[in-house]
């Protein structure tokens, strides 16, 4: 008997229909509303031609982590593990004729043309090597090639297991393989090219093919064109949204060149560094310009200063008491209020929970397979002696670090620190980000230079010196995962390890406690605005990234970020989780420190003022009080000496004048603001301390108001420097704790 | 080498009681694409061998009325199996013939 068969497309799209699977036509002339597709060239190569010609399959597609595998067989069993094992991906299959999966391996493997060696260095697979890695997943390549041994191949394995991270990511991180070796290994492995960054200038025509944005998001840099075909330098292979984007900003066909991602990384930086520069500086300028401190003040409010000024000044000459008596009372009047504002906020942290309360259980029944890539930006500046430290306050936090994505922020004109960064020979998930030289030279500057090749989902900013919590990190995933959709940041709160160092770090350590733990709490209870503190605040990435991220020209980026993300709807959140950082030791530098925070208070409070009235209609009026309360409170530093000289004229001479100047009711309410309004903030000092359980320091609590002697000093220095100099970043010189002083 | 008599009778039999169709097999070269339906393996271990496709059915002659075929069932949900009764040897006939791998 005789069987007709059916004709081989009919045939497939049934048997493809019978299993509930795609049917997929790999002709180019078949619609695609008909199954037609084309192959992501880059997907194609996941697996070799050996492997693809034998079990007659071949990768068609590569997207949230699935391969798609077009099949003449959908129940291939065989061919469906060694797919899944050799890509180290899901793998689903899809339903193809079989002569035209044939024909898709011979277009997929031809060889690259001769012309595209003349742009560089561009190695071809071993030629030998196809019938050695035929059928072995990477791993065992990488054994076999003698680059590791099999007790490290199981190692990775089993770390492959708990992390769900690929076994050649982890090697690499863990410094058992070069990033090189692992990219020859994977060239071989995959049948691609590698290409040498290092000796490479891609052809302008090229880049010019894939705008910046998109080649950054995509982490592949255009080499050459060659004959219709565009070459890239990739990693790894692209995702089909990633092609289809390229193709349709390109009409050309792709193919992969394989380098290590770190080396693509410096590739873009070199290429694209002056662009990155512009972003970073400019970013925020260009889509919010209200927003940015590029002018410490606008014509209007230099206007509105102005009159002000000459007015008062008027005033003082033709009615000198009564002007003064009404300076003196509204000093005072706001200098109560600023005071009793703070009380309350702390009353009101007493009751509340600010803090994500995340529990051992819930860190030890976490799966690291789920945990998101994480970035951790370190500005560094003259930093070379920290450099070590900081290795291992990184190397010691409990994340995989196939997930981690440090950034190492250094200016351009920092020899020694880069010098020292490269001499340690760092493993690859630490990269060194050289930020070109543009002013301004800021942290934040440098922060959204680093903050553009982020990997992360989530990015937090350590300084050099810092010691988090190990894991801090976990708690912060999970805290998100728990807390309302709207936090965009967690704090975590911040301490010193050298608090015992002299009175100048208790008094600061004393200072962080107050803040921590009962002003940042007061001011999620009243729902206001948070000032954010300069590290271990843990963002999401998209967020700030539609936010601008940090602005340049702010000495208090930081403060000034917590604004802006209220004011865009956005709330942050703590968790109970301390970074160590080191206190400052020493009186200048400590001032130098303390007079750009307060200048950048300033800055900061100038720009969200810059239109008072739309302030208020953008973030309310309970929030906008908070705001002229605390962040324009930072007037009361300035007013303090003034004060206080005023007091001891008084107390030594009894002079008439001041005596004038301070009827009894400005007198009352100045007294009222010396004697309470001290005691208070002594007691609250204390009752940072307490609530901290740092209960040895409580007693230097008591000496608080010699600290806000120098506060004034250095608030002083740093708003003369608001307009001599306001862009310029007072460096802390860290490195100053004493061994022995933790 | 044609089945002994008794075979075919026996299968014709079979048809009649169980109300199956009933099919030869002599000089039957099946298309090996079916395969893809019922594995070279369940095939030679049920004693079966996939004769035609026709729309969503697909028609397969075995020599027992019940073969286990839930493989296929469940890897193909959206067919229909028809089972055709044939005589034992000429089914191994067939399935001696049969290439490793078709295709």
């Amino acid at each position: 008997m005789a069987v007709a068969t059916e004709p081989g497309e009919a045939f497939y799209r049934r048997l493809a229909a019978h299993a509930g699977l795609d049917f997929v036509s790999l002709d180019p002339t078949t619609p695609s509303e008909e199954g037609g597709r084309t192959i992501n060239p880059l997907a194609a190569r996941l697996l070799s031609r050996e492997i693809c010609q034998h079990f007659h399959i071949i990768p068609i597609s590569y997207s949230d982590g699935v391969v798609t595998v077009a099949a003449d067989d959908p129940f291939d069993e065989l061919a469906r593990d060694m797919a899944a094992r050799l890509t180290g991906r899901d793998v689903r299959f899809a339903v193809t004729p079989r002569e035209e999966i044939a024909r898709a391996i011979e277009d997929q493997f031809a060889p690259a043309p001769h012309g595209l060696r003349s742009v560089g260095v561009i190695e071809e697979p071993e030629a030998a090597a196809a019938p050695s890695t035929y059928g072995r997943p990477l791993g065992q390549v990488l054994a076999d090639r003698g680059l590791i041994t099999e007790e490290e191949l199981t190692e990775a394995l089993e770390e492959q297991r708990r992390t769900g991270s690929r076994v050649g990511e982890v090697l690499v991180h863990s410094g058992v393989v070069a990033q090189s070796e692992l990219t020859g290994a994977l060239a071989e492995h995959f049948q691609l090219h590698v290409v040498d960054l290092s000796q490479v200038e891609p052809d302008p025509e090229a880049l010019e093919l894939v705008p910046e944005p998109l080649a950054r998001h995509l982490r592949a840099v255009p080499i050459v064109v060659d004959d219709g075909t565009l070459y890239l330098a990739i990693s790894d292979v692209l995702d089909d949204d990633t092609v289809a984007a390229l193709r349709e900003h390109t009409n050309l066909e792709l193919r992969g060149l394989l380098a290590p991602r770190n080396d693509i990384d410096e590739l873009m930086q070199r290429v694209f560094g002056s662009q990155y520069v512009g972003t970073a500086r400019l970013e925020l300028l260009n889509r919010f310009p209200d927003d940015c401190a590029n002018r410490v003040i606008t014509g209007s409010q230099r206007a509105f200063l102005i009159v002000a000024a000459v007015l008062y000044l008027i005033a003082l000459v033709f009615f000198p008491i009564p002007t003064l008596v009404a300076t003196m009372a509204s000093s005072a009047v706001f200098y109560t209020a600023a005071s009793v504002y703070k009380f309350k906020l702390t009353l009101a942290s007493l009751g509340h929970q600010y803090e994500v309360l995340v529990s051992d259980e819930e860190l030890a029944t976490l799966d690291e397979r789920d945990l998101p890539p994480y970035t951790i930006l370190v500005p560094l500046y003259d930093e070379a002696a920290v450099v070590p430290q900081l290795v291992a306050g990184i190397g010691a936090l409990d994340y995989p670090k196939t997930k981690l994505d440090v950034r190492l922020l250094c200016e351009e004109d920092d020899d020694s620190t880069i010098e020292a960064i490269r001499e340690l020979h760092l493993p690859p998930h630490f990269r060194l980000v050289v930020v070109p030289d543009a002013q301004p030279k800021t942290k934040p500057k440098a922060c959204n230079y680093g903050l553009l090749q982020a990997d992360g989902k989530y990015v937090v900013i350590y300084d050099a010196e810092d010691r988090p919590d190990p894991d801090q990190l976990k708690k912060v995933v999970v805290a998100y995962e728990k807390a309302a959709d709207s936090v965009t940041c967690i704090q975590a709160k911040l301490n010193y390890f050298n608090q015992e160092q002299n009175l100048l770090t208790r008094w600061f350590a004393i200072e962080y406690a107050m803040w921590f733990d009962l002003v940042l709490p007061g001011l999620d209870a009243a729902n206001a605005p948070i000032p954010l503190g300069g590290t271990s605040n843990h963002f999401i990435t998209e967020r700030l990234l539609e936010l601008a991220a940090w602005d340049p020209f702010n000495v208090t980026e930081d403060a000034d970020l917590g604004i802006r993300l209220h004011k865009a709807g956005y709330t942050t959140a703590m968790i109970d989780s301390t970074t160590l950082e080191e206190a400052n030791s020493d009186l200048n530098n400590w001032i130098r420190q303390r007079s750009r925070w307060i200048k950048g208070y300033l800055q900061t409070y100038l720009v969200h003022m810059r239109n008072p009235g739309r302030l208020l209609r953008q973030i309310g009026f309970s929030s906008w009080m908070s705001f002229q309360l605390l962040i324009g409170g930072t007037v009361i530093f300035l007013l303090n000496p003034i004060f206080w000289t005023l007091t001891t004229i008084f107390f030594f001479t009894e002079a008439g004048l001041i005596r004038e100047v301070f009827p009894s009711f400005v007198f009352y309410a100045a007294a009222f603001q010396l004697f309470i309004g001290n005691f208070v903030f002594v007691y609250l000092s204390c009752a940072g301390t307490i609530q901290r359980r740092y209960f040895h320091l409580s007693k230097y609590a008591l000496l608080s108001p010699l600290y806000w002697g120098l506060m004034s000093i250095a608030a002083w220095k740093g708003f003369i420097q608001l307009f001599t100099n306001p862009f310029y970043w007072e460096k802390t010189e860290h490195g100053l704790d004493q061994p022995g002083a933790h | 080498m044609s089945p002994p008599h008794s075979e075919r009778d026996e299968a014709l039999e079979l048809a009649l009681r169980t109300g199956l169709s009933y099919t030869g097999l002599r000089g039957f070269e099946p298309d090996p694409k079916l395969f893809r339906y019922v594995p070279q393996d369940l095939a030679r271990s049920q004693r079966i061998v996939p004769l035609v496709l026709v729309g969503d059915t697909l028609k397969v002659a075995s020599a027992d009325p019940d073969p286990d075929i839930s493989v296929v069932t469940r890897r193909f949900p959206y067919l229909t199996v028809d089972i055709v009764l044939a005589s034992r040897a000429e089914i191994d006939a067939v399935l001696e013939n049969l290439h490793p791998k078709g295709g």
